[in-house]
């Protein structure tokens, strides 16, 4: 086979590569078809000017729906039960937009817990009823009490520097904690 | 699919159009990562790499279709990590090149900085070149590269993510300088955190001083295993 051949052929399969894997998702892109009814009318609700994007999740064998978009110049996350019952609404923060108070609250409650620590990621974690959370997006002065759901880098001198997903309460209380597991970077490295 | 083909035909085009005049290489080029980590900080990785000329066309060979190996390289490196996404490594590489075997060190730092939806890996790299019969060769290099799963915003066992990358090679040789730029394009299928295959195409082109005249257009297949290693 001339070398010709052997570099098309080479070509085609790789724009074959795409279809020979298995699929086995955790999170999925859905269309709206296949969302329940309840959380469709929830976003329907909110008068959205942005497009939305639905994604099935699976977290240890419960599957919830995901609806993310863009309102207000802020990403939110907006989560919900197979039977389109609201969960709750994330929504992404930087730290400066932070209040004072908040940033002292939750800095004093991870360094209960880390030496040092670096942060990744802030969102603000709602729950409530369905009109305190569709207030929530559609007024902007809207708010309730609610907690934050953070993503950093933590230093502990047992286990040295980790990736943490924290839970904690406006007082800086850590709810919940879990060890995140970064995706392996050798392709990026070597 | 669609990203990939798009990509590989404008990347092929772009090449056969831009190199009308100029040197041009083509061929395959599979490369293997095997990674140990050897304690909780220390990792190892070792690599083979090798680059199989199927066209060239330059002063002695004009549009010629036929097989040659162009070089292989076997390199190994000793990883720590500073943080969770800032590391260190030195490294080793052995060329095999027709003749003109060489030695290499290597130093490199790499971070990561994660996005909303897309991560973006930094490798600032120097190494030294030596061999027997040329004089050495320094390069300073720096690569941002990133992977953009494509089904959901976090990648799955079993998904496919869009791989880009772009390498800015600075060489200084017997007191000349050049420039070497290579961008890669392609996806890779994650089958788990241990395995991942990549389809790239990897495109470069040098020297810059005064202009490019050469280009090379390589198929990569690329595939990194994590071993369990010896920590807990």
């Amino acid at each position: 086979m001339s070398s010709k051949k052997v570099f098309f052929l080479i070509l085609i399969f790789f724009f074959q590569f795409s279809s020979f894997a298995q699929k086995i998702e955790e999170e999925s892109r859905v269309s709206e078809d296949v969302v329940p009814e309840k959380a469709l009318t929830f976003v329907s609700e909110l008068g959205l000017k942005n497009k939305t994007k639905w994604y099935k999740e699976r977290t240890s064998g419960r599957d919830s729906y995901e609806c993310k978009f863009k309102a207000n110049s802020k990403f939110y996350s907006v989560e919900f039960d197979t039977l389109g019952v609201i969960e709750d609404i994330e929504v992404l923060v930087k730290k400066r937009k932070l209040t004072q108070e908040e940033l002292r609250s939750l800095e004093s409650g991870i360094l209960k817990e880390f030496e040092k620590f670096k942060w990744v990621k802030i969102q603000r974690q709602f729950k409530g009823t369905n009109s305190e959370l569709n207030k929530l997006i559609t007024d902007t002065n809207e708010t309730i009490p609610h907690n934050f759901e953070v993503e950093l880098e933590g230093k502990s001198s047992e286990d040295g520097w980790k990736m943490y997903e924290l839970l904690l309460s406006p007082n800086g209380e850590i709810l919940m904690k879990r060890e995140i597991q970064l995706r392996p970077t050798d392709n990026l490295n070597y | 699919m669609r990203l990939l083909l798009i990509s590989g035909f404008l990347l092929i085009s772009c090449t056969f159009v831009s190199a009308q005049n100029d040197r041009l290489y083509a061929g395959i080029f599979p490369e293997l990562g095997v990674n140990v980590p050897l304690s909780s900080k220390l990792k190892f990785t070792a690599k083979i790499e090798s680059q199989n000329g199927l066209f060239r066309n330059d002063a002695t060979h004009n549009k010629d279709w036929s097989y040659y190996h162009n070089q292989t390289d076997l390199q190994s490196f000793l990883e720590f990590k500073l943080t969770t996404r800032i590391k260190t490594a030195i490294g080793y590489q052995y060329r095999i090149e027709d003749g003109d075997n060489s030695h290499r060190s290597i130093q490199q730092l790499t971070w990561l900085n994660q996005f909303r939806i897309f991560r973006l890996g930094s490798r600032l790299r120097a190494d030294q070149k030596f061999s027997p019969s040329i004089s050495p060769e320094y390069r300073l290099r720096y690569r941002a590269s990133t992977d953009i799963p494509l089904q959901g915003d976090k990648l799955d066992d079993g998904e496919k993510y869009f791989l880009l990358s772009n390498e800015v090679i600075y060489a200084l040789q017997e007191g000349e300088s050049s420039i070497e730029n290579r961008v890669v394009v392609g996806m890779g299928h994650f089958f788990n955190r241990t395995k991942k295959l990549e389809l790239s195409f990897d495109y470069r082109t040098d020297p810059y001083f005064p202009d490019i005249d050469r280009h090379r257009l390589w198929c990569k297949i690329s595939f990194y295993w994590n071993l369990k290693g010896f920590t807990k």
